[in-house]
Formats: C-alpha cells, structure tokens, sequence
C-alpha cells in the first residue's frame, strides 16, 4: 500500500463518547482513506477491516498495528485533548498543557520549571529553558517526549542524555508564545522536529526521520462517529 | 507507616495534578489518566521533600499507589 507521503495528527476532545481505542481506528481509517493498495485498487478507509488496527505494543510500550505494520501512529493526551499523529514512517507525537499546580503562581511555576529541566533535561536544553523557562519547558517536554516515542525507547535511564534542540545557540529553535501561531521546525538527533500551539496553552510536537508536510486535522464528535 | 505515606502520596498527587480518589491499587496511569508530565511533576515533588533522586529507570516501575509505598520503605523513609 501506498502511504500519504505527510504525516496528520487527528485531535479528539477527551470527553467526546469514543473510547481510546475507537479514536485510533477512526484515525487509522481517515489516515487511509485512497490509498492505493499493491493490486491498484483504491481502497477507502472505512472499508479497512478494523482487524487490520487491533494494538500491540513492544517489548519498551511503543504501539503498533501487527497487520498493517507499514502504517505507523503514536498516541498522546493531555487536559482537554487526545491525539494520534498517523505517518508513512516512524513518527512520535507529544501534547502538553501548560499546567501549574493548584495554587502555584506562573513566577514560582516558572522557578520549578528550570529546576525540572535541570533535573530531567540535557544541559544545552536546561540552558535553553532557562532564559525563558515557561513556554520554552514545555517546548522542549513535548519534543523530548515525541523524540523517546519515536525511537520507541520511552522514558528510561537514558532519557537525559539525548539532546533535541541544536547545540549551538544560534541555531536554537523560535519556540513559540502560548497562543496558537505557525509551526517551528529544526533538526536535532539525526531527525526532524515540528513544534506548534495548536490552542491557547497547549504545544505539540511531532518527531520524525525527514522533514515532511504535517497538518492538524480536529475531530468533533459528528466527524469522529 | 504505611497509611502516613498513603496520605502524603495521596495529598502531593492531589496537589500536583489535581486528581482524588486514590486507593492503594490505583495505577497512575490506567486509573488516574496521569500521563508523563504529570508523573514527573508528582516524582519532583517526592524528591524534594525527601531530599532523594529517584532514578528514571525506577519511575515507570511505580504503576500503583501502593508500588510507591513499597518503595519508599525501601529507600529507607521512614517518615513524612
């Protein structure tokens, strides 16, 4: 089969009536609707038999479909959204609300946030965060995250190791304010990144292994069903 | 001492994420809805107020409530 050559992100409100499971296989279904199978034949997805999107996951956690291995997805949540990033390649996908804890204020959220990224980050990325550690934490959270669900590897002994913003500053990415605007893109690690608000404090980013068109499909719960 | 640190895991978790409700069987992640941020902000909350480091191999073994507890004890807490 012939995957789109881009990678989608389809985003579920969480509390729409699908379960987890559902949302995926009607994102798989809409990620294929026209591609073109070996034989030639058009296929629409809603005709892909839903045997074909059953889960497994990897030995490390990483999900994947064992009869259509050739389509590959990751899966994030977080407040008020779901998503699944679908892609012809390797892809890993992380969104993140710009929380606090009760009764923090954004000054001391910002003070824990240099911590954490002290605690968990690479140095050039704690440094990074530092000069302006609010939006830039989680800039930086959702590409760390997007780039372990990539590899498959997960969160592990080796999670502050890898580094997924450019060494030198003056190629540092523009992460963007927490309203929504354009996406950001740069490469780290041998593959590429793709960083947006999509809404008012939320950022997501998806890793893959080359630089390719990614759009942002939302999903009411009419469209969803 | 078990039911001392019951309460603190339950109160930071209360705290940090907002979520109630916890039983010694509760999974963070199944049960709760945590999801990565939310667990690393409950363990920096941990390590602060017991002046530990949990390592990040340890993290994703502590599923439960009551896998904390356990290891806790082991770490040698003793109180709250």
């Amino acid at each position: 089969m012939t995957l789109p050559n881009e990678i989608i992100v389809y985003i579920f409100k969480e509390n729409d009536i699908l379960g987890r499971e559902e949302r995926l296989i009607r994102a798989a279904q809409l990620y294929c609707q026209g591609i073109s199978c070996a034989s030639g034949e058009e296929r629409v997805g809603e005709c892909i038999d839903k045997t074909h999107f059953q889960v497994e996951k990897t030995p490390l956690g990483k999900p994947y479909f064992p009869q259509a291995r050739e389509l590959h997805f990751s899966i994030s949540h977080s407040g008020e959204y779901w998503v699944c990033a679908f892609g012809p390649g390797e892809v890993g996908v992380d969104i993140q609300e710009h929380t606090m804890t009760r009764s923090e204020t954004k000054q001391e959220a910002t003070v824990r946030f240099a911590k954490m990224a002290h605690r968990f980050f690479h140095p050039v990325e704690a440094e990074f965060v530092t000069l302006e550690s609010f939006y830039r934490f989680f800039g930086v959270w959702t590409a760390r995250e997007s780039y372990v669900k990539y590899t498959g590897q997960g969160i592990d002994a080796s999670f502050s190791e890898h580094c997924v913003i450019p060494d030198t500053k003056e190629h540092w990415p523009e992460l963007t304010p927490p309203l929504p605007g354009p996406a950001v893109s740069w490469q780290a690690q041998g593959v590429w990144f793709w960083e947006t608000v999509f809404e008012e404090n939320y950022t997501l980013c998806i890793c893959a292994e080359a630089e390719m068109p990614c759009r942002v499909v939302w999903l009411t719960e009419e469209e969803s069903v | 001492m078990e039911e001392k640190l019951f309460k603190f895991i339950q109160d930071t978790v209360g705290k940090v994420t907002g979520k109630r409700g916890l039983v010694y069987d509760t999974d963070f992640v199944k049960d709760l809805g945590l999801n990565s941020f939310d667990i690393m902000n409950v363990v920096c909350a941990f390590e602060e107020h017991f002046d530990v480091e949990i390592p990040n191999r340890d993290v994703w073994q502590l599923r439960q409530v009551k896998d904390v507890i356990e290891y806790m004890i082991r770490k040698g807490i003793t109180d709250v």
